[in-house]
């Protein structure tokens, strides 16, 4: 599968200072980018899974999708380390004064 | 598309019937939402997951109650459902940046809390998004499907395009550009936003990934082959999902857009009659609304809201329309800052330009409805508008009369003479054309189509406020 290196938006204080989600406060015992990476592509090469969707999804962004998957889930990976660690750190929560609340 | 049966009067929602899930449908007037069987285990799922109560109690969607099945509108129904009322619907091309903004935060929110249940949303339309007042809340109880592991987001596209595109544009480019999604029901195309966005852009890497890098890819993949198979089969893990739900989420809170540089933003501080003024009229309104009959207020013209909360403290429920988007951000904001409304009804601010105002459109140009026909109002307000529809749009007086009586009963109306500064502000740059422009007239052209019930000189101001009311009821 060709691969899509997509730089990211990195995680500044910005993007790691609000609450955190739920799925944020969640424990992140799980594998790393390179084992999801190594997941997916066995996964890829066995298991068909029809894409079916009232709405058209494009295969075009499909296909960056699964491409940028390994990226997407690294930095997900970094960007809770992040929060963990400024969680450790004495100091605010800044709310998105936007936030649906 | 009305039928009559054994239970009263049917009507299809003419903008429910692309899901094959379920569909909304009226019965002697009353909303409801019939789920078909081909929706059946999504909805159970939703139900008995414990998803649908943990974000009806966040506020974050529609409650709904389940009614007799008997109540259903076609033959495959396996639950009826009457969802809680929205008060005002509106279009997402109506919204400021700010609602646009918190909108797509709330679909993005639901989606990682779906995602906590076992779920996902299969569609992330703007359209699936309602305002109860200043507070989004999603509408479309049957957006939730199982979550099937592995699976890309299969709204992506849709989310990109019904929320990102216009946010970036807005952003990066021009207040105005929200404006395109009236243009483009299905979202601004990804193509069309890559090419409109700051060359600038391509060094960010959340505009290069999710709207210039996404374009090219829809456009390569377009055609059957080996790209259309590969979308096919590719899979994505859980959790580089959420990575996409969390870098779009950063992306949207990282845009904002600077309100004080638009047109009409600053009026509120430079209106040219001073604060002892505007304390005046905000008083002669409030007393005239107490005669006025029932009904929400439509504000026309509101620009940061001063009357609407006069009108809002008076116990009314209030849509304000301007068309100018700082003006409306600044009003927007200014409701979600508050900690306690000022009424005890809602208000919600809309961006529409009253020299054209949201006609009907989508399939067969009855999917969304024009502003009229979501009247009609029990009250409008009409105060510093005339000159500008008369003289900054050409609309004589005749012409705003009739329109003003087919949208609602009660009219306060403000007549702004010719030799108030914001009158010469119009005329400025251009040839006067207006001879016609006058109380008299004015008051001629109204009283052809409202009665008038009283008419109040607004301090020294030379201005006169009237209140109205239409002679005929619309039949």
């Amino acid at each position: 599968m060709r691969r899509t290196s997509a730089p990211f938006q990195s995680v500044g204080p910005s993007a790691g200072s609000r609450r955190p989600s739920r799925a944020a406060t969640r424990s992140s015992g799980r594998p790393g980018a390179l084992g999801v990476l190594v997941a997916v592509l066995v996964t890829v090469a066995l298991v068909p899974t029809p894409a079916h969707a009232y709405i058209d999804p494009a295969s075009g962004s499909l296909v960056l999708q699964v491409a940028a998957a390994g990226v997407l889930a690294a930095l997900l990976t970094m960007k809770r380390i992040w929060r963990t660690l400024k969680g450790l750190l004495p100091g605010r929560q800044r709310r998105d004064r936007h936030e649906p609340d | 598309m009305t039928e009559r049966s054994a239970g009263g009067d049917i009507a299809a929602h003419p903008a429910s019937f692309r899901d094959p899930a379920g569909f909304l449908f009226r019965r002697d007037g009353v909303l409801y939402r019939q789920v078909r069987q081909a929706g059946r285990e999504d909805y159970e799922r939703l139900m008995a997951s414990g998803l649908y109560e943990a974000l009806a109690a966040d506020g974050l969607l529609v409650r709904h109650e389940e009614v007799s099945p008997a109540l259903a509108a076609a033959p495959d129904a396996c639950r009826v459902l009457k969802p809680e009322r929205i008060p005002f619907v509106s279009y997402p091309f109506e919204w400021c940046f700010g609602q646009l903004r918190d909108a797509s935060l709330l679909t993005l929110q639901l989606m990682e809390r779906a995602l906590d249940h076992g779920m996902a949303l299969k569609d992330a339309s703007a359209i699936n998004v309602q305002f109860r007042g200043p507070r989004p809340v999603f509408v479309d109880t049957l957006s939730f499907e199982r979550y099937r592991e592995g699976r890309p987001w299969v709204a992506y596209r849709q989310f990109c395009r019904h929320f990102l595109a216009p946010l970036l544009l807005v952003s990066d480019r021009d207040p105005t550009l929200g404006r395109l999604s009236a243009v483009f029901p299905d979202g601004v195309p990804l193509r069309t936003a890559s090419r409109m966005l700051p060359a600038a852009s391509w060094l960010r890497p959340s505009r290069l990934f999710h709207v210039h890098m996404h374009a090219r890819s829809i456009a390569r993949h377009a055609e059957p082959g080996p790209g259309a198979e590969r979308a096919r089969r590719g899979r994505m893990d859980e959790r580089a999902l959420r990575g996409l739900l969390s870098s779009l989420q950063d992306t949207v809170r990282g845009l904002d857009f600077d309100p004080g540089g638009t047109e009409w933003a600053g009026y509120a501080r430079d209106h040219g009659y001073g604060r002892e003024g505007l304390e005046l009229k905000k008083e002669l309104v409030g007393r005239l609304l107490e005669g006025c009959g029932p009904g929400p207020v439509w504000d026309l013209g509101a620009n940061t809201g001063a009357f609407s909360r006069v009108a809002a403290a008076a116990g009314r429920d209030v849509v304000a329309l301007d068309a100018d988007p700082g003006a409306t951000e600044l009003h927007y904001r200014a409701l979600r800052g508050e900690r306690a409304p000022s009424g005890p009804g809602w208000t919600l601010p809309l961006l529409v330009d009253l020299a054209s105002p949201t006609a009907a459109g989508g399939w067969a140009g009855r999917e969304r409805s024009s502003l009229e026909d979501r009247g009609p109002a029990g009250v409008l307000l009409a105060l510093a508008l005339v000159h500008h529809l008369a003289i900054g749009s050409n609309v004589p007086f005749d012409l705003q009369a009739e329109w003003m009586a087919r949208l609602g009963r009660d009219l306060l109306i403000e007549f702004v003479p010719r030799e108030d500064p914001q009158v010469g502000r119009l005329l400025v740059s251009r040839a006067d054309v207006f001879p016609w422009y006058g109380r008299e007239r004015f008051e001629e052209a109204f009283s052809a189509r409202f009665e008038l019930r009283e008419r109040l000189p607004v301090g020294s101001s030379g201005r006169w406020l009237y209140w109205m009311r239409r002679e005929v009821e619309r039949g």
